[in-house]
């Protein structure tokens, strides 16, 4: 108990510790936040801005505008203009851009887009249209007056989705992100049980404890500080940010928990395996956490279905990516397969890492120190 | 000039981390810029959509399937939950289709029939696809209604359909990998910040260790002497990494890095070397903690990318943001990566704002080297 309150002590004492660990994902978290905050907005629809100019009235056409143009769901803002104004508009960017119509119609504009898209395929629409009205009064002239013409039936019913927010996805690898920081605190830990590589841990090597009890209080008191930082950042993403993460919180924190672990093993096994200096390890610590998360899709968020689909085993060893995974099948699956699939193979990897340093650990001895 | 051999020994000695950091680094912006899935593609004027069939095909599917490719992107889904759930997310489909079985029948027969789709709710994407679609079996209900064989009708549909309005483009849009240059330099602003400054204040704080320092002062060399060649070893080595990030984009894309545009991205980039080695070299002679500068490093290098643009696209900042951004040199460095990319004739007119933008960031540089000096003279005084 003694031992562990020390290493308890020893681990919160260490300033740039609690910045890496709590500080920084919440600033990230900030940043995220201000960069996504109108990115998931661009992609809903906004009405395509068009300009009119006659030069010979086309009553028909005008019918079919006025009828995109109304209504509960309007896809067309129109305004009738003359040529200059019409070009002014466009110029300025005010409208998407203008309509000719004279015998043929014509459609002007400056860049591609998916507004001018909309307005291109509303005048084919309606090009295409009289053409069949065309071709069915050649082929059965006696039809023609039979027919009703009805404003676009829609054949398409929409599944009702879920919330479809990609930017969570950016907020779920700071989560995976911070469970590997876990790894600072499991790195510290090694430093202070392992008898070659502080002080604090030749002393505590040669006190009449077991090395087994050492480092299980040691691991216990990383968990302890990785998972009140990891709390801490889910409670001001969740309140602070308003990010959605489904309703299993009980789950959320299950699998936060096992990352956390996960990073700290990673800790350990970083300050067992490499012999060089402590900044070096922090350094190679670091940069493996930040790479795992740039696999996950931290900088890029198409990278990770990129990876998923092209080279999933990459998607599988990454543990960044396994929480990140596991908490996206929470939020957007109806099922919780994938959210477990993500779980047991997490958990798989925190056992081989931990067996692994166990067999680096163990009766390791020191003549002189 | 001893002190200018020492650095570059002292840079061998941290060589691995050097390696490290900037193999990461630059394959994190290479991956990045060629995926060719940069976010700025929402221009697309072609939805991408996915058909998944449960009836059985049937001539009427069969030219509705045409249509489709003619019209938008096809996307190949296998006919699972998953992958077609994925997708949709990650909005590498826009439009999921799924066909019910006997679909063909009920509609020939002129029953009230109904495609189930997966897409993002009001999104363009999924409303423009809609429209599209919609007007293939509007179009052959009326040909339905008039009574007309199958035959014929999916004749008629397919020549019906394939007119198109004149558009005119009255502004000529740029080719891709310009795109792709810009979102490489764009990224340049995360990978030589973050570079530069934690390499370079690994190396200049061991310059600043005590003992070291001491011996410096009582040493034949002058105070002045010793940062300026402090200054010129920091120099190299800045300039070292910019050629290293420029070799790599004219590699990646030499067709159009051979050309003003590429030039005016070497020079834009150059300019802003040259800010975050007087930056650097400002945070590390502000304090002798490690940590301490490991912090500004990465706070100041993810934070300025992301507020000002290098991930996110800036046309998708918010106002608000863009004016905290406007505080950061990142700012004009990509807001002029994307001036250059959309520039189209080169004049004094059409130049002049991108070396206005340069000048701006080379004022923050200079306002840095001043408050250098400022630190210099105050620690040279205690």
């Amino acid at each position: 108990m003694q031992i562990f309150k020390y290493q308890l002590k020893l681990l919160v004492r260490d300033r740039s510790m609690l910045f890496w660990t709590i500080l920084f994902p919440l600033i990230l978290a900030t940043f995220f936040n201000l960069a996504f905050a109108k990115l998931s907005r661009t992609e809903s629809f906004e009405v395509s801005h068009v300009a009119i100019v006659e030069e010979k009235v086309n009553l028909s056409f005008k019918t079919v505008l006025n009828a995109l143009s109304q209504g509960d769901e309007p896809i067309l803002s129109v305004q009738y203009t003359s040529i200059q104004q019409a070009k002014d508009l466009l110029k300025n960017n005010d409208i998407d851009g203008y309509i000719l119509v004279n015998d043929e119609l014509k459609l002007i504009i400056r860049d591609n887009g998916i507004s001018q898209t909309i307005l291109q395929s509303v005048m084919d629409n309606y090009q295409h249209k009289e053409k069949t009205m065309q071709s069915i009064s050649l082929l059965k002239p006696q039809a023609i007056k039979d027919i009703v013409v009805q404003q676009n039936q829609d054949y398409f019913k929409s599944q009702k989705l879920s919330s479809l927010d990609v930017t969570v996805i950016y907020f779920y690898t700071l989560i995976g992100m911070t469970c590997l920081y876990g790894g600072f605190w499991g790195l510290k830990i090694t430093n202070f049980t392992e008898a070659n590589l502080s002080r604090q841990a030749t002393r505590l090597q040669i006190a009449p404890t077991s090395k087994l009890k050492a480092s299980l209080t040691g691991d216990l008191a990383a968990f302890i500080c990785q998972y009140i930082a990891i709390v801490i950042l889910l409670l001001y993403l969740y309140f602070g940010l308003g990010i959605g993460f489904g309703k299993q919180i009980g789950y959320i924190l299950l699998m936060s928990a096992i990352g956390s672990y996960v990073g700290i093993v990673i800790g350990h096994l970083i300050g067992r395996l490499f012999h060089c200096q402590e900044n070096t390890k922090t350094t190679i610590l670091s940069s493996f956490s930040l790479f795992c998360s740039f696999l996950s899709g931290m900088m890029v968020v198409d990278l990770k279905y990129l990876i998923q689909e092209y080279v999933p085993i990459l998607a599988y060893i990454n543990p960044v990516n396994l929480i990140t995974d596991g908490l996206y099948a929470l939020y957007y699956y109806p099922t919780y397969e994938r959210f477990f699939l993500n779980l047991t193979i997490l958990c798989f990897i925190g056992f081989i890492l931990t067996v692994f340093n166990i067999l680096i650990a163990r009766r390791k001895v020191y003549d002189s120190l | 000039m001893t002190v200018f051999k020492n650095y570059f020994k002292i840079a061998k000695s941290f060589l691995p981390t050097i390696l490290i950091y900037t193999l990461i680094f630059m394959s994190i912006t290479t991956i990045t810029s060629t995926s060719g899935a940069n976010q700025q593609d929402y221009q697309a004027s072609r939805s991408k959509v996915a058909f998944i069939n449960h009836d059985c095909s049937s001539p009427l599917l069969d030219s509705f399937q045409n249509y489709l490719e003619d019209h938008a992107d096809f996307v190949k889904l296998n006919d699972t939950q998953d992958e077609l759930l994925d997708a949709l997310f990650f909005r590498k489909v826009d439009f999921i289709m799924i066909v019910p079985a006997h679909f063909t029948v009920d509609f020939l027969k002129g029953k009230d029939v109904h495609i189930e789709t997966m897409d993002v709710p009001d999104s363009y994407s999924s409303i423009y696809a809609k429209n599209l679609f919609n007007e293939f079996f509007n179009t052959a209900h009326l040909y339905l209604q008039a009574d007309i064989d199958e035959k014929v009708m999916l004749q008629q549909i397919e020549s019906d359909l394939q007119s198109h309005v004149d558009v005119e483009l009255t502004n000529q849009s740029s080719n891709h990998q310009l795109s792709q240059v810009k979102q490489f330099y764009n990224f340049a602003n995360y990978t030589l910040l973050a570079i530069i400054i934690s390499v370079m204040s690994m190396i200049m704080l061991s310059f600043h260790n005590e003992n070291i320092q001491l011996r410096h002062l009582s040493s034949a060399l002058s105070y002045r002497q010793i940062n300026i060649q402090l200054l010129l070893g920091n120099i190299v080595f800045t300039l070292a990494i910019w050629l290293l990030y420029v070799m790599i984009s004219f590699i990646l894309y030499h067709q159009t890095m051979f050309s003003i545009t590429g030039l005016l991205f070497m020079v834009n980039s150059l300019i802003f070397s040259i800010f975050i080695l007087i930056f650097a070299f400002f945070i590390t002679t502000l304090t002798n903690n490690r940590e301490i500068v490991g912090m500004v490093s990465t706070v100041f290098s993810l934070g300025s990318s992301f507020i000002a643009g290098a991930f996110v696209p800036q046309e998708l900042l918010s106002s608000f943001v863009l004016s905290i951004a406007q505080f950061t040199p990142s700012y004009w460095f990509i807001s002029n990566n994307n001036l250059i990319a959309q520039i189209s004739e080169y004049n004094l007119s059409s130049l002049q704002p991108i070396f206005l933008q340069m000048g701006v960031i080379l004022a923050f540089a200079f306002l840095f080297y001043i408050l250098l000096q400022i630190v210099f003279y105050l620690k040279l005084k205690r």
